[in-house]
Parts: C-alpha cells; sequence; structure tokens
C-alpha cells in the first residue's frame, strides 16, 4: 500500500508557517494548518482483501464516488475543483461479459442499497452501469461493516482509520484492470476535528517502520498558463526524509475552479409537474474560446424526465437550455414509482450560454434556466398525506477544447469518470461552478408529493363500490323495466305527444 | 339555418376547423404551451420510424395500430412546416366526413335535410370536435369509421359492414360492443320464439358480416403481426388488458386503482385492517360489458343507431380510465338519439342533465387541478367524490336514453306504416 497526503494551502491563507510543520524522524507534526487535505491510498491487486478482490475481479474499470453536498466555498481549491451530485454514484465496466454480479451483492450487503442484479438496478450507457444514491448519509453505513471485515474484530485504531473516511467531503475509489491497482482518494475540504476553524492538528506517521508517507504541503504557485495548474510548497517522505524538500511543480488539469456560484429551486407550487429553476452568476464571459456551459443532472426517483419534452428544442430555448445532448435511464412516461426498479436518469444539458452573453451588456442580470420535471404516483400511506422527494443539484461547468489533453493524465491529481466528462471529446477541459448554499444545508432542493392516506382504505373500497353497485342498478333497473313494464302504453303517449 | 344548403355546412364546417388549424400553428410557434396534442407528437414520431422501415413500437406510448402511423406516413415528407400538419387535416377531414355521413344516414331514417343538418351541426360546428381533431387527436377517424358502419349496415352492405366493423376494432378495439347490436338488427322481425330468435342469427346476412369482420379483424391483425410481431400485440391489444392506469382520470375506479396497485403500508392503530381482497377493479369489465354489450344490444331492433349511441355511452361510463377525448366516441351517435330524446322533449331534464354533466365534470377538472399543479392532496375525497358524482350523473343519462330508446317503437315498422317516422 502506498499512500500520499496532501494539504492544500489557499494563497488567501497565511502560508503555513515554520512552525506548522514539525518533521521528526519517523512522523510529521502538523498544527494550526487550514487547507484542503487529499489523502490518497493505493493498493495493488494482491494486497486487497478477497471480498474486494471478487468484486473487481469482474470489473475492467471501477469507479465508486461519494460527494457529502456540502463545504462549497469560493477559496481556490487548485486541482480539487471537480465536484459531484451529492450522494453515491457508481460506475462499472464488466470484464468482458461478466454480470458484475459480486458488485451488486457487495453494495446490497455493505452498502444496504437494493440491487436485485446490475441489469436491473443500474441503467445502462453502452457497456458502462451506472448507479447513484441520492443519499448524504449513505458512507457510515458502508465503512462500518467493512472496516469489521478489512480490519478483523479488535483492531480499533485500523477501524477508526476506515470510518474517519466517512467524514470526507469526496471519496473516490477507484480499479482498473490495465493497471490492477485500487486507488482510494478522500478529500476534506476542512478538517472535521476539534479546531474551530477548520485548521488541521495531525500528526503523520507511517504504520510500521518499513511504510512510508509522502506528503505535500502545497499551495498556488502563481499565475500560470490556461489549462495548466501550478503548486508550490514543500514536500516529504515521512520515515525516511529528514527535511521537507521544497518543490514546485506545474500541470495540465482537466478540472479547474471558476468564480462563478449558481443556485437551485423548485418554482412553487410544484404540482407533479416540478420545475427546478437554477440560477447562476455568471458574469459576461466565457473562460476561453469555444466553451459551452453545461448542467449535469442525476435523477432520482420518483423524479423523472419526458425525453421528447426535451427534445423540443424551442420550448428548451425558452427554459435557458440551448439542447438537452444526453437522457439516459429510466424515461418510462407511466409507471408509478414502485414499479421502478432503477434509481432514475441521468441528463446532461448544453446551456443557452450564447443568448445571455449577448443580452449581459444590457441587462446585467444572472443567467436562468429551467429542468422540466414530472413526478411519478408514489405509494399510499395510513398516516402520512405526502411524502418528500428530494432532487440534488445539477453540477455546473464549462467545457473547453483542449490542446493538452494528452498530458492530463500526467495530472496526480487527475480525476476522470465522473459520469459527464465521457460525453465530452477527451480533449476537454472544464472549469467548474460552486453551488451556493442559502437556505440549505445540502445542494439539493426538496418537495411534497401528494399522495393518497390510506387511512379511509376501507371506505375508499366500499365507498367505489357502493358507488358502481348504485350506477350498475339504476341501468340495469331502467333496461329490465323497458323490457317487462308497461312500455307499450308509454309508447302510445309518446307518439301522441310528439 | 333553414336555407343552408349541405354544401355550406361542410365548408363553414372545414372553415372553423382551418380556423383552429391555423390558430394551432401559430400558438405553437408563440407559445410554449402547445395547442398541438402530446399524442400527435408520438404518431409522427411513429410515422417517422415506419418511413425509416422501423417499427412505430419503437416509439414509446405508441398503443395503436401500425396503420395509424402509415396514414400518418405523408407527415415525415419535406418541408415540415407544410407536411408535418398533414395528420391534422386528414382528422379534420375525417371529422367533415363523419358529419356528411351523419347527414345523410338521418335522412335515411326520415330526418329531412334541414334537420338533419341541424342535429349533424352537434357534431359537425362543435368547437369541442373540430379542437379535438385539430389538435392531432385520432379519436376524430374514429367517428367516420362508425358512422361509415352504421351507414353501411342501413344501406344493407353486409360484405361492406362487416369489413367496416372488423377495421374499426382492428384500430380501436371498443366498436366491438356493435357486433351484437348489428347481428340483432339484421335478424328478420317479429320472430314468435325463443328457437326462431336464435334461428334468426343464422340467416345469410348475419353469416356474411360475421365472417368479413372476424376475416378484416383477424386478417389485419395477421398482417401486422407478420410485420412487427410481438410487439404489435403488446402495445395493441395486451397493454389494454392490463394497463395499470393510476393516474388520476374520470373514472370512478381511479383512486381505488391506485390504493390497490401500491404497496400497502398497515395503519399502525388498526394493523390488522387491510386491503380486502375484493377485486373490484378486476371485475370491472362486467358490469361495463353486461350493459354495453349484451343487454343494451337488445333495443337495437327498436333504433340501431341510439342503441349504438347507449353501448358507447355506457362503455365508457363504465370503463376503468375514463378521459375527454373518449367522450368523442358517443358524441358523433347522439345526433341520431337527441332529436327522439327526453332531453329535448322536456327541455328542463335536457338543461339539468347538460348542467350536471358539465358541472360535475368541471368539479373533477378542479380537484384535478389542484392536484396536478398546484400540489395539493385532493385524492381522497375530493377527487374520487367529483369521479363518483360524474359517473352518477352519466348513469342517470343513461338511464334516460335507455327509457327513451325502450319508448321508440320499431323503426321498420314505423316506416312501413307511415313511410315516416315522425319525430
Amino acid at each position: 500500500m502506498k499512500r500520499r497526503i496532501t494539504f492544500l494551502v489557499s494563497p488567501q491563507e497565511n502560508e503555513a508557517s515554520e512552525d506548522a510543520l514539525r518533521l521528526a524522524e519517523d512522523k510529521l507534526e502538523i498544527k494550526g494548518l487550514k487547507a484542503i487535505r487529499e489523502d490518497r491510498f493505493t493498493f495493488t491487486f494482491d494486497e486487497l482483501p478477497q471480498f474486494v478482490k471478487d468484486v473487481v475481479r469482474q470489473t475492467q474499470e471501477l469507479h465508486l464516488r461519494f460527494d457529502n453536498g456540502r463545504n462549497y466555498d469560493e477559496k481556490w481549491k487548485g486541482p480539487f475543483a471537480s465536484r459531484l451530485p451529492l450522494g453515491l454514484h457508481i460506475l462499472a465496466m464488466p470484464l468482458r461479459e461478466s454480470k458484475m454480479t459480486n458488485l451488486c451483492s457487495f453494495i446490497l450487503k455493505y452498502a444496504d442499497i437494493p440491487c436485485g442484479s446490475i441489469e436491473t438496478s443500474f441503467i445502462s450507457r453502452g457497456r458502462l452501469k451506472q448507479l447513484y444514491v441520492p443519499n448524504v448519509n449513505v458512507l457510515p453505513n458502508i465503512l462500518k461493516p467493512l472496516g469489521n471485515k478489512i480490519c478483523g474484530p479488535s483492531k480499533k485504531a485500523c477501524k477508526d482509520k476506515v470510518l474517519a473516511l466517512s467524514t470526507a467531503t469526496s471519496l473516490d475509489l477507484k480499479y482498473d484492470a490495465a493497471s490492477q491497482t485500487l486507488d482510494i482518494s478522500a478529500i476534506w475540504a476542512t478538517s472535521d476535528g476539534n479546531s474551530k476553524d477548520g485548521s488541521w492538528d495531525v500528526q503523520v506517521k507511517p504504520d510500521t517502520s518499513a511504510d512510508k508517507v509522502e506528503v505535500g504541503v502545497l499551495t498556488s504557485g502563481g499565475k500560470s498558463p490556461e489549462e495548466e495548474i501550478s503548486l508550490r510548497g514543500k514536500l516529504a517522505m515521512v520515515g525516511q526524509d529528514d527535511e521537507l524538500k521544497p518543490a514546485l511543480v506545474s500541470f495540465p488539469s482537466r478540472h479547474h475552479a471558476r468564480q462563478s456560484i449558481y443556485m437551485a429551486d423548485f418554482n412553487r407550487p410544484t404540482g407533479l409537474h416540478p420545475k427546478l429553476e437554477v440560477t447562476l452568476a455568471l458574469g459576461g464571459n466565457s473562460p476561453a474560446a469555444g466553451c459551452t456551459l453545461n448542467a449535469y443532472f442525476t435523477i432520482p426517483q420518483p423524479f423523472f424526465v419526458d425525453p421528447y419534452q426535451l427534445e423540443d428544442d424551442k420550448l428548451m430555448k425558452s427554459y435557458g437550455i440551448n439542447k438537452i445532448k444526453v437522457v439516459e435511464g429510466e424515461t418510462d412516461l407511466e409507471a408509478p414509482e414502485w414499479a421502478m426498479s432503477k434509481w432514475g436518469a441521468l441528463v446532461l444539458a448544453e446551456l443557452d450560454v450564447a443568448e445571455y452573453l449577448s443580452t449581459w451588456e444590457k441587462k446585467r442580470s444572472p443567467m436562468e434556466f429551467t429542468l422540466p420535471l414530472h413526478l411519478r404516483y408514489m405509494p399510499t400511506h395510513p398516516e402520512k398525506h405526502s411524502e418528500t422527494a428530494t432532487l440534488p443539484w445539477p453540477m455546473v461547468f464549462w467545457a473547453c477544447p483542449s490542446e493538452q489533453w494528452n498530458k492530463m493524465s500526467t495530472n496526480p491529481f487527475d480525476r476522470r469518470m465522473l459520469g459527464y466528462d465521457e460525453y465530452f471529446p477527451e480533449e476537454t477541459y472544464f472549469y467548474h461552478l460552486t453551488p451556493k448554499l442559502i437556505n440549505s444545508t445540502l445542494s439539493r432542493s426538496s418537495l411534497e408529493v401528494p399522495i393518497l392516506n390510506s387511512v379511509d382504505s376501507q371506505l375508499i373500497e366500499w365507498g367505489t363500490m357502493g358507488v358502481i353497485v348504485i350506477g350498475f342498478f339504476w341501468v340495469f333497473g331502467t333496461i329490465l323495466s323497458s323490457f317487462f313494464g308497461a312500455s307499450g302504453k308509454k309508447v302510445e303517449e309518446h307518439q301522441k305527444k310528439e | 339555418m333553414a336555407q343552408i344548403s349541405v354544401t355550406s355546412l361542410l365548408v363553414l364546417s372545414s372553415l372553423l376547423r382551418l380556423v383552429f388549424l391555423l390558430y394551432g400553428l401559430y400558438q405553437d410557434v408563440t407559445s410554449v404551451f402547445k395547442y398541438t396534442d402530446i399524442d400527435y407528437l408520438v404518431f409522427t414520431d411513429a410515422a417517422r420510424y415506419v418511413a425509416n422501415f422501423s417499427s412505430p413500437y419503437l416509439r414509446a406510448t405508441y398503443r395503436y395500430t401500425p396503420l395509424l402511423s402509415w396514414l400518418l406516413f405523408p407527415t415525415t415528407f419535406n418541408p415540415q412546416y407544410l407536411w408535418f400538419s398533414f395528420g391534422k387535416l386528414l382528422f379534420a377531414a375525417g371529422d367533415i366526413l363523419a358529419g356528411y355521413l351523419i347527414i345523410q344516414v338521418l335522412q335515411i331514417y326520415g330526418f329531412t335535410a334541414t334537420r338533419a343538418m341541424k342535429y349533424a351541426s352537434l357534431w359537425l360546428l362543435n368547437p369541442m370536435v373540430a379542437t379535438i381533431s385539430t389538435r392531432g387527436s385520432s379519436e376524430g377517424l374514429l367517428g367516420v369509421i362508425v358512422i361509415a358502419l352504421l351507414w353501411s349496415v342501413e344501406k344493407r352492405r353486409v360484405v361492406l359492414s362487416g369489413a367496416i366493423l372488423g377495421f374499426a376494432v382492428h384500430f380501436k378495439i371498443y366498436p366491438f360492443i356493435y357486433a351484437p347490436s348489428i347481428l340483432l338488427w339484421m335478424q328478420p322481425p317479429n320472430q314468435p320464439d325463443l328457437v326462431s330468435k336464435v334461428k334468426g342469427f343464422i340467416t345469410k346476412d348475419c353469416l356474411i358480416f360475421s365472417i368479413t369482420a372476424l376475416t378484416s379483424f383477424m386478417g389485419l391483425n395477421v398482417a401486422m403481426y407478420a410485420i412487427y410481431g410481438h410487439p404489435f400485440v403488446v402495445h395493441t391489444f395486451l397493454h389494454h388488458l392490463t394497463r395499470l392506469d393510476h393516474r388520476h382520470n374520470f373514472s370512478p375506479y381511479n383512486t381505488l386503482l391506485y390504493l390497490k396497485s401500491s404497496p400497502f403500508t398497515p395503519d399502525p392503530l388498526y394493523p390488522a385492517v387491510m386491503l380486502s381482497d375484493l377485486t373490484v377493479e378486476r371485475l370491472a369489465f362486467v358490469p361495463q360489458l353486461l350493459i354495453s354489450s349484451i343487454l343494451l344490444p337488445l333495443f337495437a331492433k327498436k333504433d340501431l343507431p341510439s342503441t349504438m349511441f347507449a353501448q358507447t355511452f355506457a362503455f365508457v361510463t363504465f370503463n376503468k380510465v375514463v378521459t375527454s377525448q373518449y367522450f368523442m366516441w358517443y358524441l358523433v351517435l347522439l345526433p341520431f338519439y337527441l332529436g327522439r330524446s327526453r332531453f329535448m322533449g322536456k327541455p328542463v331534464i335536457g338543461m339539468v342533465a347538460l348542467v350536471a354533466w358539465v358541472l360535475t365534470q368541471g368539479l373533477w377538472l378542479g380537484q384535478a387541478y389542484q392536484l396536478e399543479f398546484e400540489g395539493e392532496n385532493t385524492f381522497w375525497p375530493g377527487l374520487w367524490g367529483a369521479a363518483a358524482a360524474f359517473f352518477l350523473v352519466n348513469c342517470w343519462i343513461l338511464g334516460v336514453v335507455v327509457g327513451d330508446i325502450a319508448r321508440t317503437r320499431r323503426v321498420e315498422s314505423l316506416i312501413s306504416e307511415k313511410g315516416v317516422i315522425s319525430m
């Protein structure tokens, strides 16, 4: 196992002072350091526990990603700019024709996520399968049993280490069959520890004397060419080096942050056809020539989109969307929520930024766009009159054509296969906008879906039957009396009258 | 009205539709609220699939015969701004033809031309009918098929009648309810006893009618199955038998269907109370078919078109799914019944019926609007109550209709006695 820890200090913060870092022979002490932290663990296939081997053995490529839907700030984020809609995202590419049954039973067992089979629970994007769970509390559920399994019953320190990952802002697990390695990367936007201002007081120490931990404390290296990120700071191999070494690196990066915020909410009243309205403080220009502004939605049940409605270019234009590039997943237009086995659908929308930019000089107003949605019927309940339905906010980003794409994988913090980047040419780099949470603690919006209250189920049943019976016998009776009644006489009268 | 000619009535109703059609094009261009019916987009998408030699069933929610997508093949031609509306023109033309046939058939029944036109105007100049067809709903085509069926039956064109019926059932299932009525109507009059009544069924005409109907129905099915295979059967027929229509609609069964199809959570206060095993919703077809296709056809001899009107009205009223487009199914037959109805004879009853029908429907629409667009929970008792009230009003109207038809003496005997029916 290899371990690498990176502290990324914002240039707005005071630079790490000399006493913030103290390297001793076998440990690095860090005190009062305000930084984004990334912990990265790399395992070779042979180092993996058997049950993990069983899972990854069936996959060509596997990505489990979690985002906590919080900790958005406008600080400099360096290479850690990309985020995902909150919750758990799984992207899996089977090895040859594998059904990836072990992955399915793994998430069922450890994450308690319903998975009958990959076929019925994941949405299919060609060979790539995708599952999304809009739950921000899913990590402890997964990590606790996982820690027990990996560490054995008694090793508390080990279990604590595994469980510590559950406080991460985002967590990535990546395996690919080509390199036969499993990478885990956890990012904390701030310290979750005892210090109030979110600074780090930690001691980095290798587990055994044979182990080494690579630590870097880095900050912005100043202006760098577009597409590139430059970092400078100090590096040390704890357990080996005697002193921190100065470092200055720069590399092309797929993901960059953009100083623009956005927020979203449903227009009210929501009804059964809610619309998510997204407001972007975009400013008046795009980051580079040829960029498109995009929004990536993961839409869980009971929401759904009508792909035919989204095809209506004129309607979409009126919603601030240039075109819907991708709709994939469950788009049945009629079925109720309880008849659905898949989690939902994803939508990639290209926003109508040209229209917005052309009027920006005059209006100077924020950009807005709207995604029209629909709701499935939800199960009846004896105590409730509605169910809460929650939609994660989309990720909004500029996608720009790149000239350096072949070098991007040299980025030590590179992140790809996020769910949307596969829909762009490989030579693309991204500028990410930052969600702004105002009335909520998480980047999502909720609404109430009216449901039939079943406390009167008996009355509904008997009432319906009663009404049908009354109506039926009224008609039935008229028919019978017409046959057997004194209809002849009436006919006479009828004729006379006319 | 008195001096207006048939031609001018048809021109007038064509103009009405043309205005609606053009207005619709304008609204589609200028507003995000589309005039064009969602189903029209389904049909035309399906037509595009057909134009590319693939199956119309590749289009989600295409639940119709492939013939419809074939008919709309020209909607795929270029330039689109001209050809896209071809289907609407076709449906509107179907409306007009249906109206023309209504005038013709009414005259067979002894209506004067003027009087026939007056009643046909219920269809021809009805803004609801014109709207539905120019929005691109195919229900209008069904109107012309049904009236053509009536016309050919009255003209004793037995083979043609059977062929049309088979086609109609292939097109939209429900016209099968007319089969028993037509068979009974074809019976020789005044059969003294049951045995001869049964024998009456085995006349040459009845046999030919049945065989041609079956042949055209099955012939079309086999042909479509040969081309499109299993999806044809699934979407055109099986879907309608197995569909789980839990989304709100006018049917009185609607709330119950939602309740029964949803997973059930027992009430913690009364955990023993479970949903009953009563399967009212599964047996819904019993009262529906008993009335519409077994009992009501017994009146066919007295007045075939009014009986067909009553049958359709009953079929729609007792259906598990009711949407306003289904009202078109019986509206096209209304001109044949209304003239002899108590609703006209006693205007008070007529007004009460109309007001009650409109009011309960409006009540339902109000509840549905609150649910659908304002997110108010009106499932129970609001929406249910409105649907139940609308159902009961419909049943009451149906009772009056049945009474009226029963009071009519046999049409033929009237003709033979007086030469003309007194209306």
